[in-house]
């Protein structure tokens, strides 16, 4: 009889335990108030880390200007906190070491999260950009089952290229047909030589691709490449500032904006 | 029947844990067939964590026709405390490398914490000049470790740019000086270990700048000062950006033939006999760097420097930047890789397969271009 008492009494606790659980799950997380840029940066200028051999991300134009997508965001985000931006041009192998040792605030060169740095030295933001592959069709939304008996544009010997040839062993069969470049995959696309061509945003850039011609289609993200920027990890200060301010120019269309002035012939999936 | 189920757990647990994989070694090293043997890659396997993709990768070296690599090996990952070494992750790679019969150029650097004590914001390649003699010791013990296979030691990598000088300003006579503690420190315990001076970074950056100093100016530098006592050939970073290899030397340009310049630069300071091996070279081709070429040109361009290197007599190896990286590196640099990740080679690694094997350089893997016709 007392064992049996003991057994209900766990097992209330167990449940009542359970419940208290579920209940501070659910309670709605006061969200931390922004932090303020003028305290956040001691100058108060951003430092920006930019790639600028990038296109259209960030690159030196003719007349010697940096210019291109990461560019005009960091130069948006500097006039939404009311403080100039500092374009600071890093070469690939310095962007970590530029953050790390505080000759930047922040890097913004596509870069992705990495596990081994994160948390570790370094934070990775919010996504500003998403790389990842297009599946380009003109008539309807192209769907992986709709893919057999296709001709498919790619480029030789790109990670598209292999991602192809793994889904042609597990796909019925459809055909590949590879291009030296991407940009001339979606000129045989256009031109209807191939049913469906799967290339990157990027290659929707008439600054990368000046034939392009705005043309009816319709796309499927089918894999993702989360562009995001860097700040040291000690900084989480800053790292919250940018991540709330992306998170505003995501919701009022202003990013979008921006993606579309670089990449007019590209609608981001939401 | 509790047996049963405890032995079917076992069973299952058994099935599911993958075998560890064991490699294959061969008796006698395997001897490397090329009709090129000036051509040399850059492989990056000190980051590779699995034994059979390292073995993979120099067999796939070995069988595109390279006679050498160029590795990065740090400095950090073999001494993690100024009394402790630990060679495992390097062993592993000569042991490799010597099975499929290549020669292996060292590149050292990246510091370790421990010798960094007590500076401000350090970076991978911050070396306070009280630890030049412990970089020297390393140095030492690497290449008495490893002499039978080493072709060369390279001492640091592209000082002439301030990331690489740990973000300080670059300094040419500082150099020298680690450059001659590390040449006496090795010379001590291994004699006929050839020790080559850094490869420079291609720039034309003025004296001044906060970015770096034109390696060339900078190289002039190092005679200046006294380097030439301090090392037996000279590495070479060259690169050739969106020209064609035979596209002229020139001061003001940042091309192939600008490793003229540099051999220029030696005879005219009397070491013109030494010898010059492009430790880093190539062209890229992904298309949104704005230096990159059409993929037919990179395999154009490459094989064309190839024949140029074959006839430079003062040319010891040329090697190419970047064989493979254990993981891609999402940026323009994947356009440099001959060989992907996952082991998937480029056009560029069968057309100089080809070339190395004697055959004639088949037809390109990709369509043409889609012509009106073609609609």
């Amino acid at each position: 009889m007392a064992r049996s008492t003991n057994t209900w009494r766990r097992i209330g606790l167990i449940v009542a335990g359970v419940v208290l659980i579920l209940a501070i799950a659910r309670l709605p997380l006061a969200p931390r108030p922004t932090p303020d840029p003028s305290q956040v940066l001691t100058n108060p200028i951003l430092r920006v880390g930019l790639q600028a051999d990038r296109k259209p991300f960030a690159y030196i134009n003719e007349q010697g200007e940096m210019i291109g997508l990461e560019v005009d965001l960091m130069r948006l985000i500097g006039e939404v906190w009311g403080i100039e931006s500092a374009l600071i041009p890093i070469g690939a192998d310095g962007l970590y070491d530029a953050v790390t040792s505080n000759q930047v605030d922040v890097v913004v060169a596509g870069l992705q999260p990495n596990s081994l740095y994160d948390g570790k030295s370094v934070r990775y933001t919010r996504q500003y950009f998403d790389n990842g592959y297009l599946l380009l069709s003109k008539d309807d939304s192209p769907r992986l089952e709709g893919l057999a008996g296709k001709r498919v544009a790619v480029q030789f010997g790109s990670e598209g290229h292999q991602l192809l040839q793994r889904w042609q062993r597990r796909l019925k069969p459809f055909e590949i047909a590879p291009y030296e470049l991407e940009s001339i995959a979606l000129n045989a696309f256009q031109m209807g030589v191939v049913d469906w061509a799967l290339l990157q945003p990027t290659t929707l850039s008439d600054t990368l691709n000046p034939k392009i011609a705005r043309a009816e289609w319709q796309s499927q993200q089918v894999t993702h490449v989360w562009y995001t920027m860097v700040v040291v990890e000690q900084r989480a200060d800053l790292l919250q500032l940018l991540n709330d301010t992306l998170h505003t120019l995501d919701q009022d269309s202003r990013l979008d904006m921006i993606v579309a002035e670089w990449l007019p012939y590209y609608a981001p999936q939401k | 029947m509790w047996l049963r189920r405890v032995l079917s757990i076992i069973l299952i647990y058994v099935y599911l844990i993958p075998p560890r994989a064991q490699l294959q070694h061969v008796d006698q090293p395997y001897v490397v067939h090329t009709t090129s043997p000036k051509l040399c890659v850059h492989t990056r396997l000190t980051d590779e964590v699995e034994d059979w993709k390292v073995q993979y990768t120099l067999q796939l070296v070995r069988e595109m026709g390279a006679t050498h690599i160029v590795e990065f090996f740090p400095w950090a990952y073999a001494q993690p405390t100024p009394s402790t070494y630990d060679w495992r992750n390097f062993d592993r790679l000569f042991e490799q490398s010597h099975e499929q019969g290549l020669k292996v150029f060292a590149r050292m650097g990246l510091v370790p914490a421990w010798a960094q004590t007590g500076i401000a914001n350090p970076t991978l390649n911050t070396l306070p000049v009280s630890a030049y003699p412990n970089f020297a010791q390393f140095v030492a013990e690497f290449a008495e470790r490893y002499q039978t296979q080493l072709a060369g030691v390279i001492i640091w990598n592209e000082p002439n740019i301030s990331f690489e000088w740990g973000y300080n300003a670059v300094d040419a006579v500082a150099y020298v000086d680690l450059l001659r503690i590390t040449y006496e420190t090795v010379k001590r315990q291994s004699p006929h270990i050839p020790i080559l001076l850094a490869g420079l970074a291609p720039t034309l950056e003025p004296l001044n700048s906060s970015y770096g100093l034109n390696d060339l100016i900078y190289l002039e530098q190092i005679y200046e000062a006294g380097g030439n006592s301090y090392f037996d050939g000279v590495a070479v970073h060259t690169y050739g950006f969106t020209h064609p290899p035979d596209a002229p030397a020139d001061r003001m340009q940042l091309n192939f033939r600008r490793v003229e310049l540099l051999h220029g630069i030696m005879e005219r300071f009397g070491d013109g006999e030494k010898p010059v091996i492009i430790t880093e070279t190539g062209w890229n081709d992904d298309p949104a760097w704005v230096f990159s070429v059409k993929p037919s040109q990179r395999i154009q361009y490459t094989l064309q420097a190839l024949h140029m290197a074959e006839r430079w007599e003062w040319l010891d190896q040329m090697c190419l930047w970047v064989f493979r990286t254990p993981a891609p590196l999402n940026s323009y640099q994947d356009g440099f890789a001959l060989v992907s990740p996952s082991f998937v080679g480029d056009g560029l690694y069968s057309s100089l397969q080809q070339h190395t094997q004697g055959q004639q350089t088949g037809d390109t893997p990709w369509l043409d271009p889609p012509t009106h016709g073609d609609e």
